[in-house]
């Protein structure tokens, strides 16, 4: 395993975009490196938060973690009960007082390394400012990654860097 | 120190209650009251008001002192100063009364005297204290804030450390934790705090915990993923938006990322504060500017700032899981930039960002850190309360003793006084006399000064008699010293009314009052004279009262101060027995119910509840003894009505009775024609006529019988045969009153369990019911129930004798006119049946016998020979106006003439009414009659003697008989009639000689003579006049016999002390040679218990006894006839014939096709009742209340109960009666039709609050027209909801719900 990492460490760098690992415990996962963006560790228990510079005020951040969870997601159930992702956001906007302004459907792709993205999203408004919000499962050697990037809506600019991060996100093997 | 303050607060809460100190406080507003000295300033301008007349027109103008004396001497008083002096020596001893209490009351301020305990100041003192430790001043506010972060660094510590691990290793200090920080794993502080740390630090780690389990079972299978990451997904979102808006700020987004441990523990006391606020201003808000939690809090419970930080965090130890879910979010991505930046100094901008549910906000509200702030403010505001009143008081109280002393110190007022005391030593060292003077009368103290005498009494002037005077009124020397005899001129309308009946009583009531006056007054005196009082005034008192309550000058207190004393509930009263306290109460409220209608009656009522009204004084005299006014007791006006009893009829109200009578009598032609037409068709009938059941006698109780039947089953068949063309008794007799010892409406004749009452018909509304009455009640009985009734036929014989063609019937009855009729049942009610009294001898039975032949029971009306000329109310009104106009007395042809009346009973009491000219039906007037009546039987003397053997009720009913013993009207006999001998006497008229032995049955020589003779002799209850009916069932009569029946009248009576948990004997059932037979007897011919005497049934009167028992019987029998269903084993034996004998077919024609079969509703409807009755039994609610069940079935085939009508608790109690008798629903849903119908029954309360089960109505109504069958997931009441899994509730459901359901999945 080790070897396959170090090969891919080196197919990366070979292309000349600097690869950051992201390491919990023996597991690690490779992001591209952003420039000026910054990595949290260990915030409100989430062991890696990807923080962009600041822009219209504000930092985007996407963060990344190993679920640990050992288990293969079923396309099919993911889309069709995805209004119970749905109802769970719109409670969570109304604990925290935010509004919901729409969502982004399930939808499901595979990165360049081959790693199967669930992906689903969700747009609200708090303080007077819109967010977007958008979930990863990603499988990754037959364990969910999570991952979820958050920007305001200015912010679009980063979704791209977000793309890049997901497309760029290798956990070895498939 | 919280325990010291509350066990402080305690104790003056107790002593605040045990003492006078809230009407201290009120007293300080109220000005008609002068606890606090509200009065003295009125008072004192009085007193300078009169001082400065005083003065200026009784004496010279710069007068010395020294020379005061000698003035008044020399020039007397004259009437006019002597009013003023008296009156200003009257106010300023209430001046000095008042300023002792103040004094008292005010205490000791500058300590140079020992303040008593209760003083204001003492009570001020010690809440001074209380409140300094309850109030939440800033002092105290500070130092909690300076507490606060050591005690929640404390709790983060300890909870780092109960969590271990990265938690620990990050948030405790390298050194070691802070000194006198001792809190354990299991502290109840530490719980938020690890829920705060778990949910900022180490949650998001363990949320997938579960999707790792649950994936590794469910593989590709689990179809639940987004439950199971909401959790995740949910924190996630929190924490990534938290610091998203932390980026704002360059140096706080640096602190999170660079130490985001240490940052959180500073948050943390950021967190406990914005809490603390945002319970003050949110969750306790107490006044809100408009909508709660969203509009502005204009009062929030500041107690929340002396709150200690560990407290706030203990108390919410319960809902520490709810905060921790729903406030932290809202805490951390609202609020984190304004706790880092500003730590607890951030609390109140923080505490607007909070949102939780309403679930939530309830659980807070109920944690103990909610009733520990609110009970510390309340506490606090209490005693702030007390304490300002208690300030209020003692300014006011203060005020008032300045105004006191400068009056008392003032010149003006020593010069009064110096007055004062010369006329006083002027009186004691001469005597006192009253002079006529050319200018008017002069109290003059030698005979020095008197010119022109009048006549003269010696009278010191301030003894106590004309202080009394003064006080009641008495301003003039005539009236305060009428010559010669000292009473009292103007005295009060209850003392005139006592001293008018006994004058000693003046001595007395000065007495008491003098002693009353006294500076000192002597409890023990008072005590003495007041007895002394009472014992003077109870002869007289109701003599007394009733003179003067009517006036409308009387005072209340006058009437209970001087007339009933022991009301005063003192120590007079504890020195006489309750009992009699009791009896005077009601004795008052009777005279003031007595009184006409008006505002003086109404206003006197009012004093006397307030007065008379459960409290404690009265509590310690008489328990906890009802008032004569409470819900239970006897309704005034009904006494009143009984005291009204010989309100003569006025023509209105003969007019009224004559309309109803006229409609009687038109409705009982019909009923006589309809049982001719009967009669008719059983005649013609070629087949049997067959009933469902058969009653003998049309009295009362056969009316309430068959209406019970016919409630049960309208659709039975039922006869009644009447042997007379009466309906009972008392129906065609319109001369007597009923003969009842109860009040009307209250017991006696109520006819409880008759569809129509009484009353219905009595529209004097104030007296007892006529005979007359109670016919009608019987007619309407029969009226409603609608029975076949034949009338004139007496029943010959009843046998049990199957009849091709009478099937089912099983018995079969033959009448005196020869009707042959069959019958499945029978009700007996024989009435009074065969006389049997106490006549031993032939032809003394004979002369009894043909007398009851004639008129039953104790009618005079029937039999010209005794009776008076009237023969009905309304000839005698006419006879009895003319007589009265013409100046003639009312039945004088009888005057002189002697009655005799056999029997001491009710009956016996009748009889002599009647005779003697008491009863008012016969002598709507009262006239006397002067006819003389022997009472034989009556063992008492005279009317007191009759009165103390009776009663309080019979007292009412038979009262004026009594007051005709005295008088020699009625002439007692104690002994029992042994023969009467017919005879014609010297004058050529009829007459009867009654022998009669002593009681104890020594013979008596001489006869009593008599002209008429009243046999009230009673009857037995024996079964002699039925049994020859069934002579015929059996070869020997010995077989026949009745046996109990056993029974409930539960449902039928009011009366509790009838009611009995378990069936007892409510009448006779028929047994014939052994077995028993569908036939009962009822009434008194039942032998119902109803009289303690051996032999004695009684005459009427009790139909609150009888009629229950009748009722229940009719639903007995109903019941019985009730369509049984057969067992198929039961059939076959019926149809197998006995060995050795063939199985026999008759043939038997139809039963008439107008008979149609009870259709499913109607036999849903009696089933139901039954099984109704069954389950609800025990069912008790608000009395008399009305409500309705509706019973529905949801389509899972869940049956619901929606009830209206009754309160929440008596409406489960219900439903989970109901729910739990399967087979009620399940028979009601087999004939009803859940599916297409809901049944909505509809029942009212009896008094006991059961449910009256006669009344219960049961109906079907379409849910396809009416509304759509339930949604099973609305019901609230019962069905399916309870069976339903949480997740199914509410769309989407609580966090609780979802765990829940993934725990099951």
């Amino acid at each position: 395993m080790l070897k396959t990492l170090i090969i891919l460490s080196f197919v990366v760098l070979s292309f000349g975009v600097k690869a950051l690992e992201l390491k919990k415990n023996t597991r690690s996962i490779f992001i591209e490196e952003k420039t000026g963006w910054r990595l949290g560790k260990d915030l409100f228990g989430m062991p890696f938060i990807y923080f962009s510079p600041e822009s219209n005020g504000q930092r985007s951040n996407i963060s990344f973690t190993d679920t640990g969870a050992d288990l293969e997601v079923d396309v099919n159930s993911l889309a069709s009960t995805q209004d119970k992702y749905q109802a769970n956001k719109k409670q969570w906007a109304e604990q925290i007082g935010a509004t919901t302004q729409g969502f982004v459907p399930y939808d499901v792709s595979t990165n360049k390394h081959g790693h199967k993205i669930h992906s689903i999203g969700f747009n609200y408004q708090h303080e007077g400012e819109s967010y977007n919000e958008k979930s990863f499962y990603i499988e990754c050697r037959g364990k969910i990654l999570f991952s979820k990037s958050l920007r305001v809506k200015e912010n679009h600019k980063h979704d791209k860097e977000f793309n890049d991060l997901l497309s760029s996100l290798d956990c070895g093997g498939v | 120190m919280k325990h010291i303050i509350s066990i402080k607060l305690a104790l003056i809460m107790l002593f605040t209650s045990l003492s006078s100190w809230a009407p201290m406080v009120e007293a300080a507003t109220k000005k008609s009251n002068c606890e606090s000295g509200e009065c003295i300033p009125k008072l004192i301008d009085r007193l300078e008001d009169v001082g400065a007349l005083y003065s200026a027109q009784c004496l010279p103008k710069n007068i010395k002192h020294e020379d005061i004396e000698k003035y008044h001497v020399k020039n007397g008083l004259s009437e006019q100063c002597w009013k003023y002096i008296t009156e200003i020596n009257h106010l300023e001893s209430e001046l000095l009364a008042h300023q002792n209490k103040l004094e008292s009351r005010i205490g000791c301020e500058n300590g140079e005297c020992k303040a008593p305990d209760d003083s204001l100041n003492s009570q001020l003192g010690q809440l001074s204290k209380v409140e300094n430790n309850l109030s939440c001043n800033e002092t105290k506010k500070a130092e909690i804030r300076n507490q606060c972060p050591s005690d929640l660094t404390c709790v983060m510590v300890s909870s780092a450390m109960g969590m271990g691990g990265y938690l620990a290793e990050v948030i405790v200090p390298a050194k070691s934790k802070p000194k006198g920080c001792h809190l354990g794993n299991d502290s109840c502080l530490t719980q938020l705090a690890t829920g705060f740390l778990r949910a900022a630090i180490t949650f998001f780690d363990g949320a997938w915990d579960l999707l790792k389990i649950v994936g590794t079972k469910a593989g590709k299978k689990m179809k639940q993923f987004w439950n199971w990451v909401s959790g995740a997904e949910n924190h996630s979102s929190s924490s990534q938006l938290a610091m998203a808006k932390a980026s704002k700020d360059p140096g706080i987004f640096d602190q999170l990322v660079s130490d985001f441990p240490g940052t959180m523990k500073k948050i943390w006391s950021a967190f406990v504060g914005s809490m603390k606020e945002w319970m003050k201003t949110q969750v306790f808000c107490q006044k809100w500017a408009g909508v709660p939690q969203f509009s502005k809090c204009l009062q929030s419970t500041d107690s929340f700032d002396c709150l200690p930080c560990k407290t706030l965090v203990t108390g919410l130890c319960s809902v520490s899981g709810t905060l921790v879910a729903e406030v932290v979010p809202s805490f951390l991505t609202g609020g984190l930039i304004t706790a880092v930046k500003h730590g607890a100094g951030g609390a109140v901008k923080i505490a607007k960002l909070f949102r939780v549910s309403k679930k939530a906000m309830a659980a807070i509200k109920a944690s103990r850190v909610g009733k520990i702030a609110i009970q510390a403010s309340t506490k606090a505001d209490d005693v702030l309360k007390i304490t300002r009143g208690l300030v209020v008081a003692k300014t006011v109280i203060n005020a008032a003793l300045t105004a006191i002393k400068t009056y008392l110190l003032s010149p003006a007022r020593k010069a009064l006084k110096v007055s004062y005391t010369a006329l006083i030593n002027a009186a004691k060292k001469g005597s006192v006399s009253i002079a006529a003077t050319p200018v008017g009368k002069v109290l003059i103290f030698t005979g020095t000064a008197l010119k022109k005498t009048g006549t003269v009494i010696l009278y010191p002037i301030d003894n106590p008699l004309t202080t009394f005077a003064y006080k009641s009124g008495v301003r003039t020397f005539d009236n305060a010293l009428s010559f010669g005899r000292p009473t009292l001129g103007a005295q009060s309308a209850v003392s005139l009314s006592l001293t008018q009946r006994r004058p000693q009583l003046e001595t007395i009531l000065a007495k008491i009052d003098e002693a009353r006056m006294a500076a000192k007054p002597n409890g023990d005196a008072i005590l003495k004279l007041e007895l002394q009082l009472l014992n003077s005034v109870e002869p007289i008192r109701l003599d007394a009262v009733k003179s003067v309550l009517g006036k409308t000058d009387v005072e209340f207190s006058e009437v209970i101060k001087k007339l009933y004393p022991e009301l005063k509930y003192d120590d007079l009263a504890r020195s006489v027995a309750p009992e009699k306290i009791l009896k005077v109460e009601r004795e008052l409220y009777l005279e003031i119910s007595k009184l006409p209608d008006s505002p003086h009656k109404k206003a006197l009522m009012t004093r006397y509840q307030s007065h008379v009204a459960q409290g404690e004084l009265r509590a310690k005299i008489v328990g906890e003894a009802k008032t004569p006014f409470d819900v239970d007791a006897i309704p005034a006006e009904k006494i009143a009505a009984n005291e009204n009893f010989n309100i003569p009829l006025t023509p209105e109200i003969a007019v009224k009775k004559q309309a109803i009578r006229e409609y009687m009598n038109a409705g009982f032609e019909e009923m006589l024609e309809k049982g001719r037409q009967v009669e008719s068709k059983i005649l013609k009938a070629k087949e049997p006529v067959v009933y469902d059941a058969i009653a003998v006698g049309a009295g009362p109780n056969t009316g309430v019988a068959v209406a019970a039947i016919k409630e049960a089953n309208p659709n039975l068949k039922v006869l009644v045969i009447e042997s007379t063309e009466n309906l009972g008794t008392f129906h065609r007799v319109k001369a007597f009153d009923i003969n009842s010892a109860e009040w009307i409406g209250n017991s006696g004749n109520n006819f409880p369990t008759s569809p129509v009452q009484l009353r219905d018909f009595n529209i004097n509304n104030a007296s007892f019911p006529t005979a007359e009455e109670l016919g009608h009640v019987t007619q309407a009985t029969f009226d409603v129930a609608q029975p076949d009734m034949i009338f004139n036929n007496a029943v010959t014989k009843w046998s049990k004798e199957p009849t091709p063609g009478a099937w089912p019937a099983k018995y079969k009855v033959e009448t005196s006119k020869g009707h042959v009729i069959y019958t499945r049942s029978g009700i007996i009610t024989p009435g009074l049946g065969t006389p049997v009294n106490r006549l031993r001898d032939a032809p003394s039975i004979k002369l009894v016998s043909t007398y009851e032949e004639q008129a039953k029971a104790i009618s005079l009306a029937k039999d010209a020979k005794y009776v008076p000329r009237f023969q009905d109310v309304e000839t005698y009104i006419a006879n009895a106006a003319k007589d009265q106009k013409l100046g003639r007395q009312a039945v004088g042809r009888y005057k002189g003439k002697k009655t005799l009346v056999v029997g001491d009973g009710d009956g016996g009491s009748i009889g002599v009414e009647a005779a003697t000219g008491l009863n008012k039906q016969l002598n709507p007037n009262c006239i006397k009659t002067d006819v003389e009546v022997v009472w034989m039987g009556q063992p008492a003397k005279t009317g007191t003697e009759f009165f103390s053997k009776m009663s309080q009720g019979k007292n009412f009913r038979y009262g004026r008989i009594g007051e005709a013993i005295d008088d020699g009207r009625v002439k007692t006999v104690n002994g029992y009639l042994q023969r009467v001998e017919e005879f014609v006497n010297k004058s050529g008229e009829t007459q009867f000689k009654a022998f009669y032995t002593a009681k104890t049955g020594e013979a008596i020589a001489d006869p009593v003579i008599v002209d008429n003779v009243v046999f009230a002799t009673g009857y037995t209850h024996s079964h002699k006049t039925v049994t020859p009916f069934f002579q015929s069932m059996t070869k020997n009569s010995d077989d026949i016999s009745f046996v109990p029946l056993k029974g409930s009248i539960n449902d039928y009576t009011r009366f509790e002390k009838m009611k009995t948990a378990t069936p007892h004997e409510i009448n006779k059932q028929l047994m014939v040679n052994g077995s028993k037979e569908d036939v009962y007897l009822l009434g008194i011919g039942s032998k119902t218990p109803i009289s303690k005497r051996k032999f004695k049934a009684v005459t009427g009167g009790f139909l609150d006894l009888t009629g229950p028992r009748a009722a229940a019987t009719g639903k007995h029998v109903a019941q019985s006839l009730a369509p049984q269903k057969i067992s198929k084993g039961k059939m076959i034996s019926l149809l197998t014939p006995a060995k050795g004998k063939q199985l026999q077919f008759i043939k038997r024609p139809l039963r008439s096709a107008k008979e149609t079969p009870l259709n499913n509703v109607e036999l849903a409807t009696i089933h139901s009742k039954l099984e109704f009755g069954k389950t609800l039994k025990n069912f008790k609610s608000a009395p008399n209340s009305e409500f309705s069940l509706t019973i529905t079935r949801d389509l899972k085939g869940d049956y619901i109960y929606k009830v209206t009508g009754l309160d929440k608790a008596s409406s489960e109690k219900l439903v989970q009666a109901m729910s739990q008798n399967h087979r009620l629903t399940n028979g009601l849903d087999k004939q009803m039709h859940f599916k297409q119908n809901k049944i909505v029954v509809t029942a009212t309360t009896r008094e006991s609050g059961a449910i009256r089960l006669e009344n219960l109505e049961l109906r079907t109504e379409s849910l396809a027209l009416k509304e759509p069958i339930p949604d099973p997931a609305m019901n609230i009441s019962g069905g399916l909801t309870k069976f339903m899994s949480p997740t199914l509730k509410t769309a989407g459901g609580s966090k609780e719900d979802r765990e829940n359901a993934q725990r099951q999945e």
